[in-house]
């Protein structure tokens, strides 16, 4: 907490109010014929254009209703087995959205949210046509997108409608208009040539060169990642607001509410500087069709009658919150206009309540067993699109005519999507192998060799002046002195201190860079490595979030989205699981998810902990290393923390960094060269060879090394036995080419770390051995993990974790007996299958 | 001084005795010319020398056997020194305790009394003694095992549970190794997995000779399984084996205890045959030819029965190498007629005699009688009407040939007379079955019968 802010007793104690102002509700009131004749933005033209993209909307949906109902759309016959979450009756909310937004502006979404990507696309497309599209699109895949349209039925007769021809569109709109709309589709049907080559699918599918962002699978996914991009707009000064849609149902989600706090952290408006004061350009929209799945927010689930009553709960200015009428686009287009300009001013975030309806299923297969049909049916009466048509006909805008021509328009271009992308030949399949398909995308690893510098006013002093430099300065650059002494923390440098070299560097040479999460600022993390930092950094470059784990990484992934580069930090390992969904499902998912598209430039420290039990004490590293899509390190010296916090900030990939608390104070007593003062960069996947041997290699990954150490010792003095000692630093990626020479040369392979056995990763490196180097195995590679328990207290901790005695006693009963051994634990067969049996072991 | 060796006369002859030395010590001899005349296996050979000088030492006297590969004389200029003849003492054998003692080749080379064989050499005094394993073997100990020609799983493992690591495989070739023994006798202890350093060594200078192999293997605990074998009585004539012999019994056992057999017979007028064989102008051949040429036909038609069992695999072989079974004074031999399926009936004859009359010579050579596919088994001859012969492995089936005798026979409801010869066909059931093998034995049948050859 910053010292500025004083919490006073005689203030904290004085007796007063909480006073929670109105918040409105469908307080639009104006007739389409007003609103052409007083409002600038909305011409005759502007409202058949609403209409047509409604209609669109409509019809795209309708289609695939049809097909996932039917399997057939007009002369199409197609089986989608894959979900369709259809806005049938939500175009309004969807196209009055995106009215007043432009490409800068970032629109984040659901597993619903087809009809945003379509209204925010059109809008783009009408933005961009001319050079700026045709560039958008030849260089899209190569062109590929666009070439399939253009090839195959080109139809770019365009749109004349309305009285006095008052809305038209061009040639270079309708194409662009069909690559949306076969983009989408494609993408939809899992086609190569959607929009993420049909890795993204239905529910995720995007298109950042139309500012149509990752829409989220994962219910209020969108919250914390479009923070996160609001945030990038902050800290990198770029134009736009971002938005994320999400269901009302979501607002039951704990991430969301993290994702609303922290986008309202009173610092943005009190504690920035210059700027960078000011809210966030944040716009939590949620798209309220007052239903989950089936469930009801309103009166069932929640306890709020309107969803805009949050807002008071969450800032002084009820965060701008309003209900607005999502039957009406008009209201909608209204709303976002005023909100637009809040955010641009930096009073956001902004939370609007649009209230609409969804007038068919969740998904096709959906019975609506949960509501009346009469209450459907009041709907359909007040369908968005039937009422807005007959508005405009009662403003003279349009005829009957013009709407029909404007449905006829949306089948044809509807069909022709439908049509194409549908078509094996046309559209195929992404070939999926080992090596082509997914598998070159899973990650970008892409290396900054030279960063791109920082800004004015990044840093707030030269990086010699600051004083924890000039602390680490006086300290020997190695762990060992010359007399063979091992030197303490405050005579070398310790590994903290080394993490802490590398990330200044970082600081001072790329303005990209954020680093935040709990205390991180002026406490300089829990464990202070980077302490010294506040004084080097204004707060859009370091600052302390809320205790809002799965906001920190879903933020983070926001911001590395936009192409920021994040460095957040989970305070213990322990707290992983708060942030279960934005790290396993975020964090490691959207490059590939985007076919390839996308980079995730974010490297997320988590320190694994000791001494505090149970829930403060766990390796997790097998846990992140299951995922796939993330980089899983841990580096065990402080020469190796150094290099490879420099290579995972410099990377494009998402980085999990785990440090044991065990190791802050460590000095460097395994790389006898010490820690260069210099900035360098260690590849990520190599493990080290710490000491050579001839009997047994033995594996490690984290402190563990330390007592892997003195099992050595045990081992070589005692028993004659040479063991090959080797850090293997980073669970994903590997690189086995050591690991398999040295098995091939010892023939035997103990594998330890503090994981919990069960499952630990140590088994899959194990495993995979055996199948690289089976015939030069001598024993069963040995897993020495830590116990499958809680974790104890500190004082009863060597119980639990490998001690370098469980390393003897695995070599002794696992792999070859010793003379005069007698080993202090049981790790037979039968021990360990008894303890299995009753779920321990 | 050149050394002469005994030579390795075909793959799997291990030993062989020299049945007479052409030359005598201090004769000259040259290159090229027959120094003395060896029995293997199977034959009597003669050894051409592969020196030019004067043959100063014989080093293996007459009638021992020894293994190929031994220095058995020493050929050199007439006033050459002789070497220590020390060094050549290792590869003499003893002939089993029931003959009398064979001279020793020199007085050099007169077996030391046998030194009580050493003692495993013994592991550090505080390792674990390796327990005797449970037959499971690291996957680098097998490797280690294939490499160094070892059964790893035979060995007493030093892991957990008794588990054989690498090391003690390596351990074991190297105690293998050290220990003192003639190369017959390791060959065989490798084959048998019997530990040389356990055996007692009856040999020269404490080598382990084959023999002991063998009487440790009798002993030991795979020989216990077996029937145990009868004590001389000490009234009847003990006849020593000759390695024929010894092969023929080695050889039979394996096939009957390795190949479930199955019988089938067949009766096939010879009238035709009989007719056929008479009518040729050039040449006669004699009945077994006539079955030999029927017999490759009948395979051409029914290659499944000219294979080989490879214990994960049958290969069926392109060339019909058939074996015709001789009996000899010593015993038996099967000369192989090959590719048989290439030549004619009067190639056949011409071949029969010629190898009949080498192995009655005994001048077959190696080649001579390996190689078979099938092999043919005629005791017509000696009266017989119907046998069934043990297969002679590699092969799958063996043909018993019976004599061929008048008999009456009912053709067309009336009592006739005609010369009939019966034959049997012993299959190994793991390659042929009941059906392939009928099928086989009605279409020689055929052939014979229509005198189709
Ligand atoms: C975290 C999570 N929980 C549950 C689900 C399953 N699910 C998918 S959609 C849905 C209902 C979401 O309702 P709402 O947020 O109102 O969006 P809507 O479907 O109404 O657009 C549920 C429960 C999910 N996808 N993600
Ligand atoms: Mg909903």
């Amino acid at each position: 907490m910053p010292k500025s802010i004083m919490v006073d007793p005689r203030k904290v104690r004085k007796a007063t109010q909480v006073k929670v102002g109105a918040i409105p509700v469908n307080q639009y009131k104006k007739t389409v014929k007003q609103e052409i004749k007083d409002n600038k933005d909305l011409s005759a033209g502007r409202c058949l254009r609403i209409y047509r993209d409604m209609v669109l909307i409509r019809e795209f949906e309708s289609m695939l209703d049809s097909i996932k109902k039917t399997q057939k759309y007009g002369d199409v016959s197609y089986m989608h087995a894959g979900p369709a979450h259809l806005s049938l009756g939500q175009e309004a909310a969807a196209v009055g959205e995106c009215i007043h937004l432009g490409v800068e502006d970032h629109i984040w979404g659901s597993h619903r949210s087809h009809g945003e990507v379509i209204a925010k696309g059109l809008r783009a497309v009408e933005d961009l046509q001319g050079a700026e599209l045709e560039a958008v699109m030849t260089s899209f895949w190569d062109g590929r997108v666009l070439k399939t349209v253009e090839t195959h039925e080109p139809d770019w007769e365009g749109l004349k409608v309305g009285v006095r021809n008052a809305f038209k569109t061009t040639e270079a709109e309708e194409r662009g208009v069909d690559f949306l709309i076969y983009g989408l589709l494609a993408e939809i049907f899992a086609r190569e040539t959607g929009f993420n080559k049909g890795l993204g699918g239905s529910m995720h599918v995007f298109f950042t060169p139309f500012g149509i962002y990752p829409n989220n699978a994962i219910v209020g996914g969108s919250a914390d990642i479009a923070t996160g991009s609001a945030l990038f707009k902050k800290c990198q000064q770029q134009p736009g607001i971002s938005v994320a849609n999400i269901g009302d149902a979501s607002s039951g989600c704990g991430p969301v509410w993290e994702a609303l706090g922290f986008a309202s952290m009173a610092q943005f408006k009190k504690l920035w500087d210059g700027a960078y004061r000011g809210g966030l350009p944040m716009l939590f929209n949620f798209m309220n069709n007052f239903y989950g799945m089936g469930g009801q927010p309103i009166g069932e689930t929640m306890g709020y009658d309107f969803i805009s009553r949050i807002g008071s709960g969450v800032n002084p200015e009820n965060m701008h919150a309003e209900t607005v009428d999502g039957n009406n686009p008009l209201a909608v287009a209204e709303a976002y206009k005023r909100k637009k300009a809040i955010l641009l001013k930096g009073d956001g975030p902004v939370l609007l309540d649009v209230q609409c309806y969804r007038q068919t299923g969740h998904s096709p297969s959906d019975q609506s067993s949960y509501r009346e049909r009469e209450e459907i049916e009041m709907w359909r009466k007040a369908d968005c699109i039937v009422e807005f048509g007959e508005k405009l006909i009662a403003a003279g805008v349009a005829k009957q005519a013009d709407l029909d021509a404007i449905k006829a328009y949306a089948e044809r271009k509807i069909t022709k999507a439908a049509k194409l992308a549908t078509d094996q030949a046309i559209s195929p399949y992404l070939k999926l192998t080992a090596d082509a398909g997914v598998a070159p995308i899973m990650f970008s690893n892409r290396i900054d060799e030279d960063l791109p510098g920082i800004r004015e006013g990044d840093v707030l002093m030269p990086m010699e002046e600051c004083p924890r430099v000039k602390l680490i300065a006086k300290k020997s650059r190695k762990g060992i002195a010359e007399n063979g002494k091992v030197l303490k923390g405050n005579k070398a440098v310790t590994f903290g201190e080394a993490i802490f070299e590398s990330v200044l560097h970082h600081f001072y040479h790329d303005s990209r860079l954020v680093a935040y999460g709990e205390e991180n600022r002026d406490w300089g993390g829990a464990f202070a490595v980077y302490q010294g930092l506040t004084e080097c950094l204004p707060y859009h470059r370091l600052f302390n979030s809320p205790i809002s784990e799965a906001a920190i990484v879903g933020t983070g992934v926001g911001y590395a989205l936009e192409g920021g580069r994040a460095l957040v930090e989970l305070m213990y390992c322990d707290f992983l699981g708060r942030a279960g969904d934005e790290v396993f499902n975020q964090m490691a998912k959207w490059q590939a998810m985007s076919g390839g598209f996308c980079q995730m430039p974010m490297v997320m420290r988590v320190s694994v902990g000791s001494k505090y039990g149970a829930q403060h004490s766990q390796d997790w590293t097998t846990l992140c290393a299951h995922i796939p899509g993330l980089k899983v390190v841990f580096p065990a010296t402080p020469y190796d923390a150094k290099g490879m916090i420099a290579t995972a900030l410099s990377g494009s990939d998402p980085v999990i960094f785990f440090e044991s608390q065990r190791l802050y104070g460590q000095t460097e007593t395994i790389h006898p060269e010490g820690v260069p003062k210099e900035y360098y960069r260690i590849p990520l996947g190599e493990p080290n060879m710490v000491k050579e041997g001839s009997d047994l290699t033995l594996l490690t990954f984290g402190a563990t090394l330390y007592r892997a150490q003195e099992a050595v010792a045990i081992l070589e003095k005692e028993h004659g036995v040479s063991v090959e000692l080797i850090d293997g630093r980073s669970l994903v990626p590997f690189n086995y080419d050591m690991l398999v020479e040295s098995v091939k040369k010892t023939g035997k392979l103990i594998l330890s770390s503090d994981a919990c056995e069960r499952g630990s990763f140590l088994h899959t490196i194990a495993g995979n051995v055996t199948q690289m180097a089976f015939d030069y195995l001598d024993a069963p590679p040995a897993v020495v993990g830590a116990q499958n328990w809680i974790v104890p207290a500190y004082e009863q901790e060597d119980d639990f974790f490998p001690q370098p005695h469980w390393i003897v006693d695995a070599y002794h009963t696992q792999i070859k007996p010793l003379a005069g051994y007698t080993p202090v634990s049981d790790r037979g067969v039968e021990a360990l299958m008894a303890e299995k049996r009753f779920g321990i072991c | 001084m050149q050394e002469i060796i005994m030579p390795q006369m075909g793959q799997s002859v291990e030993e062989a005795e020299i049945t007479q030395w052409l030359k005598q010590e201090g004769d000259s001899v040259a290159e090229g010319e027959p120094i003395f005349t060896i029995q293997t296996d199977k034959a009597e050979i003669e050894c051409e020398s592969t020196a030019t000088g004067v043959l100063r030492k014989i080093l293996v006297p007459e009638e021992v056997e020894v293994p190929v590969l031994t220095v058995v004389a020493l050929v050199g200029a007439a006033d050459e020194d002789l070497p220590d003849l020390a060094q050549y003492a290792v590869g003499t054998e003893s002939t089993p305790a029931a003959s009398p003692a064979p001279t020793p080749a020199s007085e050099a080379a007169a077996p030391e009394t046998a030194p009580a064989p050493e003692a495993a050499p013994a592991a550090p005094s505080e390792a674990p003694v390796p327990s005797a394993g449970k037959g499971f073997a690291s996957p680098r100990a097998r490797a280690a095992g294939k490499r160094l020609d070892i059964d790893a799983r035979a060995l007493p493992g030093s892991g957990p549970g008794g588990r054989v690591l690498e090391e003690d495989v390596l351990a074991y070739h190297e105690a293998q190794e050290s220990v003192p023994s003639t190369p017959s006798a390791r060959r065989m202890a490798k084959m048998e997995g019997v530990d040389l350093t356990a055996v007692p060594a009856s040999g020269p200078r404490g080598h382990v000779l084959k023999e002991d192999v063998r009487q440790a293997l009798a002993s030991g605990p795979a020989a216990a399984a077996q029937a145990p074998l009868p004590e001389a009585s000490g009234e009847g004539k003990v006849i020593p084996l000759t390695p024929m012999r010894r092969i023929i019994a080695e050889r039979m056992v394996q096939s009957k205890f390795s190949a479930p057999e199955f019988y089938i017979t067949v009766e096939v007028d010879m009238k035709n045959a009989v007719a056929f064989r008479t009518s040729l102008p050039h040449f006669k051949p004699s009945f077994n030819d006539l079955v030999l040429r029927a017999t490759a036909r009948a395979i051409q038609d029914f290659p499944q029965v000219n294979a080989r069992w490879l214990g994960d695999a049958v290969e069926e072989l392109p060339d019909i190498n058939i074996g015709f079974a001789t009996a000899l004074p010593e015993g038996l031999i099967v000369p192989v007629i090959k590719q048989i399926q290439k030549k004619s009936l009067q190639d056949i004859n011409r071949e029969t005699k010629e190898l009949a009359g080498k192995a009655q010579a005994g001048k077959l050579t190696p080649e001579d009688y390996s190689g078979n596919t099938f092999t043919v088994s005629n005791l017509g001859a000696f009266g017989v009407d119907t046998f069934t012969a043990i297969i002679n492995q590699p092969d799958s089936a063996i043909l018993a040939v019976g004599q061929i005798k008048d008999r009456v026979v009912v053709i067309d409801g009336g009592m006739q007379i005609r010369p009939i010869m019966k034959l049997t066909l012993s299959s190994d059931h793991r390659v042929l079955d009941g059906a392939v093998s009928a099928q086989f034995m009605g279409r020689l049948k055929e052939i014979l019968e229509n005198a189709d050859f």
